[in-house]
């Protein structure tokens, strides 16, 4: 039997899966908590929500699950895969303007 | 000398007599050995499986006394190719399909109007028929029957002793596990391996190497399986000798088979 003890501890933030509610698109935020043995296997996992990015129509905003009030630039901070997915849903909804009309 | 001659005589007279008059007891002893040895050798059986990014590979070896009964091996092709190749045969037996109905329906209306009154007319024919020769088709069939459920109830003691009779059969030599995996929501992947988790240590008893990791960066599904199994007959056929002296079992047999 080998050493079982705590060797580290990998922690990471992820996006999870969007989720669709009519016509508003959420997509969550985790912290993923990873603890492994000395033999560099899994102990545990341990998956804690953080916040929230919430995409409607007309306005995107996120919403943090320690209550506190959030801005779009502080998720983006948190989980960079989602600037991504923002601009994409900015861009689906950005009016073009063409100039050259007569 | 001639106690040897003598010797030689009488040894040779009763091989003589031996062979003469006990063929029928060596064939039955060579019965017995050979029955005995199908029931004592062990079959082996490995397994092994393996799938690295969108390769998969592996194959079986069946194997009894070191003579190969079975083998098979997977040659390594992508996942991708597999699964074309299958979803390309069913799409040919689809197009067969669509090809015969197109050329039914191109045909002749009143040639295949006839040609239906005929079919239905042996339809109905081959209905009758088969209403009354069903039960006796059955019986010479031995087409097997669902049980009462009370009589299943009443056997299944006995049931589940042969089953532990019959896992006592077989012997895991040798098992290992690897997989990693990752779905779409990390929160699903992480619920999962908990579950994955959970089987490998109910199974922890008899001591497989089983590893179970979870991929959070996206879907993913690559491992490997290895098995080396070992199944004697003798624990096998001694629990059905012994369940069919069981009343409940041999009630459920017949039951199944129709003659209760």
């Amino acid at each position: 039997m080998g050493d079982k003890g705590l060797s580290g501890m990998d922690m990471r933030v992820q996006v999870g899966k969007e989720i669709k509610a009519g016509d508003r698109t959420i997509w969550p935020v985790m912290r993923i908590t990873i603890l492994k043995t000395c033999e560099d296997k899994i102990m545990a996992i341990q998956v804690t929500p953080l916040a929230m990015l919430i995409i409607e129509p007309e306005r995107q905003y996120a919403v943090s699950f320690d209550g506190d009030p959030m801005s779009i630039e502080a998720i983006m901070e948190m989980a960079e895969p989602l600037r991504d997915v923002l601009e994409e849903a900015r861009a689906s909804h950005r009016i073009t303007v063409d100039f050259n009309l007569r | 000398m001639q106690f040897s001659s003598l010797l030689s005589a009488e040894s040779m007279s009763s091989l003589a007599s031996f062979s003469g008059l006990n063929f029928p007891a060596i064939l039955f002893l060579f019965f017995i050995i050979f029955l005995a040895l199908i029931l004592l050798a062990p079959l082996h059986l490995s397994l092994n499986i393996r799938k690295r990014g969108p390769l998969l590979q592996g194959g079986y070896r069946l194997a009894w006394l070191g003579i190969p009964l079975g083998k098979n091996e997977i040659s390594p092709q992508s996942a991708e190719d597999l699964l074309a190749s299958i979803w390309k045969e069913e799409a040919g037996g689809e197009v067969q399909a669509k090809e015969e109905r197109k050329s039914k329906e191109e045909g002749d209306g009143s040639e295949e109007v006839g040609r239906i009154e005929k079919r239905a007319g042996k339809w109905a024919q081959m209905v009758k028929r088969s209403e009354i020769t069903k039960q006796e088709y059955d019986k010479k069939r031995g087409i097997m029957r669902t049980p009462k459920i009370r009589s299943l109830i009443n056997a299944a003691p006995a049931l589940a002793n042969i089953l532990l009779d019959a896992l006592k059969s077989i012997l895991f030599k040798k098992i290992s596990c690897r997989l990693c995996f990752g779905l779409d929501d990390p929160a699903q992947t992480a619920i999962i391996s908990g579950y994955l988790w959970s089987i490998a240590s109910v199974v922890g008893p008899f001591r497989p190497k089983i590893s179970v990791e979870p991929w959070f960066e996206g879907e993913r599904l690559e491992g490997e399986f290895m098995a080396e199994i070992e199944v004697r007959l003798l624990h096998t056929v001694f629990a059905l000798m012994q369940v069919m002296r069981v009343r409940e079992i041999r009630l459920l047999f017949k039951e199944m088979l129709g003659l209760a």
